[in-house]
């Protein structure tokens, strides 16, 4: 992946095209823990590919694209959040997030959904995109010992869920965007 | 814990991403693909202005003109000079004879707005370049360029004088429709910076700012060129084209090698320097470090300090990077602003991801 990191630093447009196309599924489910909306997910992974594509020769090490792009996917999806927020009033913000149609048949998004995202967000990177605890903790600005307690605290509340089968309620989902 | 095991190996799994992600994804790859040279700032991104450009398709031939200085030496326009002011510095006075604004080119009629090359300066190190657009029908419309919309602030087309209101309310105050203008020069390097000024009589300024790596005495470069209204998406209303203009570096370069007398702050970052030598021509001084970073800090930045203690300014020049070698080592490149460099110099080693400033250290020049 350094190999391409570079080439694209230096301009190559296929090299960049072929790192983004590589790093689709971590972009798709980074940012649909923010956005639960395929449209805004679209949105967002959208302006990230420009953003990085825009601001690559920025990047001081190569080795570090992947967590440097996540980073700037989680800004572009809170941007998103953060319009939503201002331009809606509660109703228009709960009809915004509500279920799409495949929704139901996806398991990573109902397990993702059982969880607030503080917790979601963690387990993903860690498991999903194989971040250390050091670049997680790098990656969303917060301390190790955080990042650690809550791993801890998303895999309680993960087998919580399975084991009483809440993951599935979508009721549940509704209500979480209703405290926040 | 079976289920939670299961969990953990669902969150693991890839997922179908949706069409409606991917097609907008892949849009956006191609366009990049085909555009492959979108430039951004590298600087203050909030006191310049930055849009994207985006290639144009073909390369007409056609026969070179000198364009003399006198079609537009009648009134005060908008040059290097400015450009630099802008930044809090000026032009070295030896740099001076480097800046030319008599630029052999191929002289193109455009269908709405003409493009040309008004100055350029360069040396080994950057290479700076004016281009001028000027709309066929000046009192019809108002050039801005690609990232501006009719919402954004008028200040965003630094009009001498003109502050108030936005892009949309100015346009409508002048009785003109906008239209959007991109040029885009191709010297082989990854990144440019690019300011927009408007003229009073309307023209559209484009200086360009990018590093000099071909390195070359003489060189023939193209500059391509996109035309539209704004708002219009449509590939096929674009009106794009290019021309060719040549340039040449007349500047001299001095190559210093340096070493290192005291290394506490390298031993601290746990980096190893390797090699320091410093590219001087009339105009800017471009820095190059290779070490091994040991410890592997991301943020690492290597930053020569000037008398006062910081880091010497990179005034109008392109900042830096850092990449790695095939060796393992890196290599930062850093271009400062011309000034007078003793032959002791003191750099600083940073991380700027985490501010952590791990001591300096002290290098000389070898004889």
């Amino acid at each position: 992946m350094e190999q391409l990191v570079k080439k694209a630093i230096k301009g190559d447009g296929e090299a960049f095209a072929a790192l983004i196309q590589n790093n689709m599924q971590s972009l798709y489910k980074t940012a649909w823990i923010y956005l639960k909306n395929d449209a805004d997910v679209a949105d967002a992974v959208q302006d990230t590919i420009l953003a990085c594509f825009e601001k690559i020769h920025t990047l001081q090490n190569p080795k570090y694209f992947k967590t440097w792009m996540i980073r700037i996917l989680i800004n572009k999806s809170t941007d998103i959040v953060r319009k939503k927020v201002s331009v809606a009033d509660v109703g228009n913000i709960l009809e915004s997030y509500s279920f799409e149609p495949q929704y139901e048949h996806c398991e990573w998004k109902l397990l993702m959904n059982a969880l607030e995202e503080k917790y979601s967000v963690v387990l993903n990177l860690y498991y999903y995109d194989e971040l250390s605890v050091k670049e997680i903790s790098k990656l969303l600005g917060i301390k190790q010992n955080t990042v650690l307690t809550r791993l801890r605290r998303g895999r309680q509340l993960l087998r919580k869920e399975l084991e009483g089968g809440c993951a599935f309620n979508n009721e549940k989902l509704v209500y979480r965007h209703c405290e926040e | 814990m079976k289920q939670l095991e299961e969990g953990i190996t669902k969150i693991s799994q890839e997922v179908e991403i949706p069409e409606i992600v991917m097609c907008k994804a892949t849009e956006t790859l191609t366009m990049i693909k085909e555009n492959n040279d979108m430039k951004v700032k590298s600087k203050d991104m909030n006191k310049k202005h930055t849009y994207r450009t985006i290639k144009a398709a073909s390369i007409v031939a056609a026969a070179f003109l000198v364009v003399g200085t006198t079609a537009f030496a009648s009134t005060k326009l908008f040059g290097l000079d400015d450009y630099f002011a802008s930044w809090g510095t000026e032009i070295p006075k030896e740099a001076k004879t480097l800046a030319q604004n008599n630029v052999p080119q191929e002289e193109k009629k455009g269908e709405k707005v003409d493009f040309r090359v008004r100055e350029y300066l360069c040396d080994s190190n950057q290479m700076y370049f004016v281009i001028e657009a000027k709309a066929i029908e000046a009192d019809k419309y108002l050039l801005i360029p690609q990232d501006c919309s009719p919402k954004d602030s008028v200040e965003n087309l630094n009009i001498e004088g003109v502050t108030e209101g936005t892009i949309g309310e100015y346009a409508k105050k002048q009785g003109k429709e906008l239209l959007v203008v991109c040029a885009d020069v191709n010297t082989g390097a990854g990144s440019a910076s690019i300011d927009f000024h408007l003229e009073k009589d309307g023209t559209g300024v484009f200086i360009y700012t990018t590093e000099n790596v071909q390195k070359k005495k003489r060189a023939t470069l193209t500059c391509d060129t996109v035309v539209h209204p704004y708002g219009i998406n449509d590939d096929s209303q674009m009106l794009r084209d290019s021309f060719t203009f040549e340039v040449e570096n007349k500047s001299n370069e001095n190559i210093y090698a340096y070493k290192v007398t005291d290394a506490a702050g390298a031993d601290a970052a746990g980096i190893q320097i390797k090699d320091i030598q410093i590219l001087e021509t009339e105009l800017s001084q471009r820095v190059e470090i290779i070490y091994k970073n040991n410890k592997k800090h991301e943020g690492l930045v290597l930053q020569v300090l000037g008398k006062n203690g910081e880091e010497l300014s990179s005034g109008a020049a392109e900042g830096g990077y850092t990449e790695m070698l095939e060796d393992g080592t890196e290599q930062q490149i850093r271009n400062y602003e011309k000034t007078n460099l003793s032959k002791t110099l003191k750099i600083r080693i940073k991380d700027v991801f985490t501010g952590e400033v791990f001591g300096t250290i002290t290098v000389e020049r070898k004889k």
